[in-house]
């Protein structure tokens, strides 16, 4: 998923993951770009192979970079892809006596980085 | 109270505050009605949305199937997996009315369920106990007695603990799966997108990493666009888990590079369903909203509720996609209080639609055998001299303050009293009502023409409730305002005859003053009321009477007319929750007859009154 933008921003997120490194420890990290993003809600990303899936799903903690900012979620149904997920969230379930528990199998965190 | 009910009950009653809190501030009136009218177009053009998707998605290299019955579906999705031996499953009901897994496994191959619930009833050798939360009827400690004997583990009753487990467990699978089955929610015609949602990301592993995807749908599950998903699909969250948005909804246009995607379009009655008199049960989401807040699904679970699909709703959609044995099983385990409707997205009338689906259904012997007798009974006591039984038609005009049909009073208040006070239990309760009439009402006409039909329209016996109908139609019609004293028999005519026909206790109201009671008065808000201008009363009542905050005011009490005889021991467990917590000297007023003779089941007569008896004793006083 690399692009030129992001390899521009890379030192950046260099630093904030390094604040961040003792939440991150011993932790898998993917850093995934979005086609856009809706404040409040989430973000569009597109999955185009099986290791787009891989990063976005698999990873402890995904960072979301989110550069489009879309008035509404139909609007990041407007271009084209082959596949996408609108992430809103961590992977998350509740179906043990409705006990939140993060992480069943996909993130067990999600940040959502708001470039501008 | 046994811990299975516990589970259950504590599950659902907390989905239920959550969704409120999310509610709380929204237009919820104007999203549901928006979201129902793009779901109800897409439906109308359900055939032609299907053609031009599945055009599309053919052309994206997505290859369609139709079936016609879950037989072919599963034939269909047999072949086309090939020698798959290893295939991760994401939650889906489609599927489990197709019974795929267990179709799938006969082949020799392991299917193994990816959402969380799904996963554990699986090793349980369960069936799911709701449509959103399969495994909602177990505890932690079921959950780690079976993960502790059958992975030879030794977890605690944590939910934490048990949830690493399998997240370790099923990343292998995930990882060597050669094929992966999702249901879908939506499929979008223009243009052609698939939309799954998930909040555990096991649907975007199992549709991503291996190289067979199968995605089962039903026949009603299309959209015409993107704006028509967007706002059914926030109200299938907002309703399913009391989320506005779910952690995932993913997206499937073409296949990935590795991938072949098939797509598998399931009718299986939906279409008969669509075009029948119930065609309103089609718009389900099968989001469950209806379950957590049913009264008897919160004490008996799904397992007793339904198969598949579980409550008033379930009934319905078995009817068409299973069998009509079955449906009527489901059926007679509704209470047809109504608490479901306002719970529903979709607004679906399901009380309603289960009176058809009566009509066209006997009921087992066991359970029609009970209300047979004790409509005897009741006709008996009401000294009628030909033992008509329960299900036969409504009595003619009564006694002594009989209104032959053909009388055309002057006066514009009438005053229909209804069957239930022709009880000799309510014996005490009718005399106050006559007392009433007499002191607050002098010029008021009584009508004691015996029933308003709605017995037997929730019984399925419609012909009957039709032609009871139009005898009231006329014998209200020189009446400007129709006063009646039970709740039920109120909520049934204001939804047919409109604003002429008025609660008997809220018209007190006005005449009377405020009276003080030295023990507590606690409000009963029959199921009925709990719709429609039903809903001010206890605002109303309040001016006259202080009632003292009582947490389980709203609750069903489990009487539901003879449902009590029905199925005694669940309308027992309903009746036992409004219990907790009441001692001393108290009254509980309520203007549901049916609910107070199930009332004083528990509390005694002294303790439970109608509304318009204690109104009038206070004013006596």
């Amino acid at each position: 998923m690399a692009t030129e933008w992001h390899q521009a921003l890379q030192s950046q997120l260099d630093d904030f993951i390094e604040k961040l490194k003792d939440r991150f420890q011993r932790q898998s990290i993917s850093i995934v770009e979005s086609l856009g993003f809706v404040p409040g809600a989430g973000a569009f990303v597109s999955i185009g192979s099986r290791s787009d899936a891989e990063e976005l799903f698999l990873s402890e903690v995904v960072i979301i970079l989110c550069r489009n900012q879309l008035e509404t979620y139909e609007a990041s149904l407007a271009g084209e892809f082959s596949q996408a997920c609108f992430v809103s969230a961590e992977s998350k379930t509740a179906d043990i006596e409705k006990k939140l528990v993060s992480g069943v199998h996909g993130p067990k965190e999600c940040i959502f980085v708001e470039v501008q | 109270m046994s811990k299975f009910n516990e589970n259950v009950f504590k599950a659902t009653n907390l989905t239920v505050q959550k969704r409120e809190k999310l509610f709380r501030g929204h237009d919820l009136d104007s999203l549901r009605e928006n979201a129902q009218a793009k779901r109800a177009m897409s439906l109308e053009n359900a055939d032609v949305l299907w053609k031009i998707s599945a055009e599309q998605f053919q052309e994206n290299g997505i290859t369609v199937f139709f079936a016609d019955t879950a037989a072919s579906a599963n034939k269909f999705i047999s072949e086309k997996m090939g020698d798959a031996k290893l295939i991760v499953k994401g939650k889906s009901l489609t599927t489990e009315e197709m019974e795929l897994r267990q179709f799938l496994e006969k082949e020799e191959r392991e299917v193994v369920e990816t959402d969380l619930g799904e996963w554990i009833i699986q090793q349980r050798k369960e069936l799911p106990s709701h449509f959103t939360a399969p495994a909602i009827h177990l505890s932690a400690g079921d959950v780690a007695q079976m993960v502790n004997r059958k992975f030879g583990e030794n977890l605690p009753a944590d939910a934490h603990a048990l949830t690493a487990f399998a997240r370790r467990h099923l990343r292998e699978k995930f990882r060597n799966a050669d094929a992966g089955i999702i249901g879908a929610n939506a499929i979008c015609a223009k243009p052609a997108t698939v939309l799954s949602v998930s909040n555990e990301g096991n649907v975007s592993l199992s549709s991503r990493l291996p190289e067979k995807l199968f995605i089962v749908t039903g026949w009603d599950r299309i959209y015409d666009s993107v704006e028509g998903i967007e706002g059914v699909q926030r109200l299938l969250s907002a309703s399913a888990t009391a989320q506005e948005y779910t952690s995932y909804v993913d997206f499937f246009r073409k296949p990935l590079p590795h991938q072949q995607v098939f797509l598998i379009v399931l009718d299986n009655g939906r279409k008969a369903l669509m075009e029948s008199v119930f065609s309103d049960g089609a718009r389900c989401i099968r989001c469950g909203a209806c379950l957590n807040i049913c009264p008897v699904y919160e004490e008996v679970g799904g397992h007793t509720f339904g198969k598949v699909y579980h409550g008033g709703i379930g009934a319905l959609l078995t009817e068409f996609t299973g069998n009509d044995r079955d449906a009527s099983a489901i059926a007679s385990y509704c209470l047809r209080c109504k608490t479901c409707e306002p719970a529903c997205p979709m607004g679906i009338p399901i009380a309603d639609l289960l009176a058809r689906l009566s009509e066209s259904h006997s009921l087992p012997f066991y359970l029609s055998l009970p209300l047979r007798m004790l409509g005897r009974r009741v006709g008996a006591m009401r000294g009628r001299q030909k033992d008509q039984g329960i299900g036969d038609s409504p009595p003619s005009s009564g006694t002594h303050h009989s209104s032959p049909i053909t009388h055309h009073s002057s006066r514009s208040v009438a005053v229909f009293i209804g069957c239930m006070f022709r009880n000799p239990l309510m014996k005490r309760e009718r005399k106050g009502i006559e007392s009433t009439v007499a002191r607050f009402f002098p010029d008021a006409q009584i009508l004691d023409s015996g029933c308003c039909g709605m017995p037997h329209f929730y019984k399925g016996q419609l012909s009957a409730a039709v032609e009871r109908l139009e005898i009231i139609e006329k014998m209200i019609e020189p009446f400007e305002t129709v006063l009646l004293p039970c709740s039920s028999g109120f909520a049934y005519l204001r939804e047919r005859f409109g604003d002429k026909i008025e609660l008997m206790s809220m018209a007190m109201v006005e005449k009377l003053e405020k009276v003080d009671s030295i023990s507590p008065v606690y409000y009963h808000q029959p199921c009925h009321l709990k719709t429609g201008p039903g809903t001010k009363e206890k605002a109303a009542l309040n001016q006259v009477i202080t009632f003292s905050s009582w947490e389980n005011e709203n609750r069903c009490c489990g009487s539901g007319g003879t449902y009590f005889v029905q199925h005694p021991f669940v309308s027992r467990k309903i009746l036992s929750r409004k219990e907790p917590g009441m001692d001393g000297k108290f009254t509980i007023v309520t203007s549901c007859p049916s609910c107070l003779l199930q009332l004083r089941r528990v509390f005694g007569r002294g303790r439970v009154a109608h509304s318009v008896s204690y109104m009038l004793q206070s004013a006596t006083k």
